[in-house]
């Protein structure tokens, strides 16, 4: 995995929560893998956003899976849940400062992904949570660099799927709007920080949401 | 009356550049400027921190080119602690940051430049990208760029420790040696990445220089600018990304200064304009005369194409050909051709491959003395690499327990500022005439700091969607004229 949860964190304020995950093929008997990816540069102020949603939303969940396993009806829901598989669907983090190509290698094996990204759009209030349950609603067909450097995100996906690579069939997206992601800080502004418990869920409706499809 | 045209991606992604195009009454280019966003506040973040952390957090300044970063950090550490790494430990490191290059060299080409060159300038955006390139060259070469981007990245994560922060370096050398059996299984990638930059070339040249009219783009006055140019040299003058002096030549090519790194406050001064936060850096030999070309100018350039010209050969065979081959074809060195970086980046493809193999089949790279520890009290370093953008310097200071104090970095899309707002200007005034602008126009305009491969921002997102420009034409008085927007 090029970049993971495992990442280090010295003298940077330290990642709350959160251990790493196991990664590899997908799981026997053909259980679906469910990808939260965070984007973002932990020491860039409000760009680390992406980052402290995924782990809030991450802290939920694994909390929730402790409940689940200590007994009750929280186990029940969640079979209920993940019956029409028969097979528990399995939920991963994972953390990355990627664009374009690099994320394939972070998204391939996964039946759908969440990315959780900060944004910066003209005229939107900081701390906007935006939600896009597929990335055709973002843009059109991959048409542009979406940087100097790489390629967008859908072309990327495209140029994989093309090439037999097992990419995500759905890619939602949750951005927080940023107030400045240009200093570099190890806080969020606090309008974007209050941001973050609404965005993170979403973040797990969307996973909910797949699990009972 | 003056217009004014602005290229602004509305989106930002990763940062982003904006370019403004000031036209005359007859609507003639009169002047062109490219403004980009800077991030704020490094130095202060890193001030009070233990220098030993920096080779770890500034690769996070960028997503683009953190091996760089830590392998420039990691070198300004040793200079720190008065410390020489020991020979396998520098060699590792040189080997590691031969993998950058091949990881980052593929991307630009087949991502950035082939859709230009492969497809054509004026082609439909929407076919302009590594999608339409794959359709034209095959499928096949998708998945050749796929792999040999996976060894590189193989490579960087067993000697880095992590892909994409690497935490290797240390003063005095490495955290950890690799295994006979490691080295031996890097010596295998490498081959194959050396076929595949001789593939890459061989590419170029059937689909690039084939085709007349690409190579007139190449060769033609518009994208033509005539500067002085840095980069580092080994002990015969030829290219090396890890160590060596650092030579400027002027615009025929005759050495102007040679230097060690730790003396760059002695040759490069930095130069401050109203308009841009970014700064004008230059060489003092010469002073700043202003946003200027030629040779009376400070004003230089680095990254592939300014280490070509600066150097008088390449240490690898293969490399040494393609060379010698771009430099017989776009009439001598140095090479004043702007998009002759796109060429440059893949003779340095072909290079950092060769000396990736020749690295790595040295068993002494495997040696398990790799590190020196320090003794010496820290106080003040220069650590320089070349960045595959160009020329990169961390510059630190520290008390003596080894707290920074100071921290300077002069990365290369800022030496590069000059040469990128003057090749902008001379592409909109070669190509924009009778205030007509289309979007194939705008692609040109935009090619001519595309060649650069300009690290605009540091923040990487990915978020969906391309890089819309919109591009506004007003009059002298503010009123909007004209608005063409690129989807």
């Amino acid at each position: 995995m090029p970049e993971g949860r495992a990442r280090v964190n010295l003298a940077l304020g330290g990642a709350p929560g959160g251990g790493h995950r196991p990664t590899g093929d997908r799981e026997p008997g053909g259980g679906r893998r469910l990808l939260v990816l965070a984007l973002g540069n932990d020491i860039l102020s409000d760009d680390a956003v992406g980052l402290e949603v995924a782990r809030r939303a991450q802290a939920t969940w694994d909390a929730r899976a402790a409940r689940a396993e200590g007994g009750g009806a929280e186990v029940e829901a969640q079979a209920e849940a993940q019956a029409p598989a028969q097979v528990p669907a399995v939920v991963e983090f994972r953390e990355a400062s990627l664009s374009g190509l690099a994320l394939l290698d972070v998204l391939a094996g996964f039946d759908a992904a969440v990315i959780v990204d900060a944004v910066e759009f003209p005229r939107t209030p900081a701390g906007t949570v935006l939600e896009y349950d597929d990335l055709g609603q973002l843009t059109a067909p991959p048409q542009r660099l979406a940087s100097v450097h790489d390629v967008a995100l859908p072309a990327a996906l495209e140029f994989g799927r093309r090439l037999g690579m097992v990419l995500p069939r759905r890619v939602a997206v949750v951005a927080v709007q940023v107030k400045d992601a240009r200093t570099f800080g190890e806080r969020l502004s606090p309008e974007v920080a209050a941001a973050v418990p609404a965005a993170a869920d979403r973040v797990l409706d969307q996973i909910r949401r797949w699990l009972e499809d | 009356m003056t217009k004014r045209i602005t290229i602004d991606p509305i989106t930002r992604l990763e940062g982003h550049g904006k370019i403004e195009i000031f036209l005359d009454d007859a609507g003639e280019v009169e002047n062109a400027y490219l403004q980009i966003p800077e991030l704020r506040g490094f130095e202060k973040f890193c001030e009070g921190r233990p220098v030993e952390e920096l080779p770890r957090i500034t690769p996070r300044i960028c997503g683009v080119c953190p091996g760089a970063h830590h392998m420039a950090s990691t070198k300004a550490l040793d200079a720190v602690y008065h410390v020489e790494p020991p020979p396998a430990a520098k060699k590792l490191r040189e080997l590691f940051y031969c993998a950058h290059y091949v990881h980052s060299h593929i991307a630009h080409f087949y991502a950035l430049a082939a859709p230009d060159f492969v497809l054509g300038p004026s082609s439909p955006p929407a076919e302009r990208n590594i999608l339409g390139v794959v359709a034209k060259v095959g499928l096949q070469i998708g998945g050749e760029v796929i792999k040999h981007r996976a060894y590189a990245q193989d490579i960087q994560n067993l000697i880095g420790g992590k892909a994409t922060h690497p935490v290797c370096g240390l003063p005095g050398g490495m955290s950890r040696a690799i295994s006979d059996d490691e080295r031996k299984g890097i010596v295998e990638k490498a081959r194959s990445c050396v076929e595949f930059a001789n593939f890459s070339l061989k590419l170029f040249e059937d689909v690039v220089l084939k085709n007349k009219e690409y190579v007139e783009v190449i060769k033609s006055p518009a994208y033509a600018l005539e500067t002085n140019y840095l980069g580092m040299v080994d002990k015969d003058n030829a290219v090396n990304f890890y160590d060596g002096l650092l030579r400027a030549v002027d615009p025929r090519g005759a050495e102007i200064a040679k230097f060690p790194a730790a003396q760059y406050l002695d040759y490069i001064g930095e130069h401050v304009e109203p308009w841009t936060y970014l700064k004008f850096p230059f060489l003092k030999k010469l002073g700043w005369q202003g946003l200027s070309g030629g040779a009376t100018s400070g004003v230089y350039r680095v990254g592939p194409l300014g280490r070509l010209n600066v150097a008088e050969r390449m240490a690898t065979p293969g490399a040494q050909a393609a060379y010698e081959k771009m430099f017989d074809t776009l009439g001598g060195r140095p090479c004043h051709a702007t998009l002759a970086f796109h060429w440059a980046r893949l003779v340095e493809l072909l290079y950092a491959a060769e000396r990736l193999l020749a690295l790595a089949s040295d068993p002494a790279v495997a040696d398990p003395n790799v590190r020196t520890l320090p003794q010496a009290t820290p106080d003040e370093g220069v650590g320089c690499v070349e960045a595959p953008r160009g020329t990169l310097f961390h510059h630190y200071k520290t008390d003596a327990a080894g707290m920074v104090t100071a921290v300077n970095l002069i990365v290369a899309t800022v030496q590069n500022n000059a040469g990128m707002c003057l090749s902008v200007k001379g592409a909109a005034q070669g190509l924009i005439h009778d205030g007509k602008v289309d979007q194939g126009l705008l692609n040109m305009v935009e090619m001519a700091f595309r060649a650069y491969d300009p690290c605009f921002g540091c923040a990487t997102h990915s978020l969906p969607g391309q890089m819309p420009l919109e591009v506004s034409i007003f009059d002298a008085r503010g009123k909007l004229c004209q608005r063409v927007v690129r989807a």
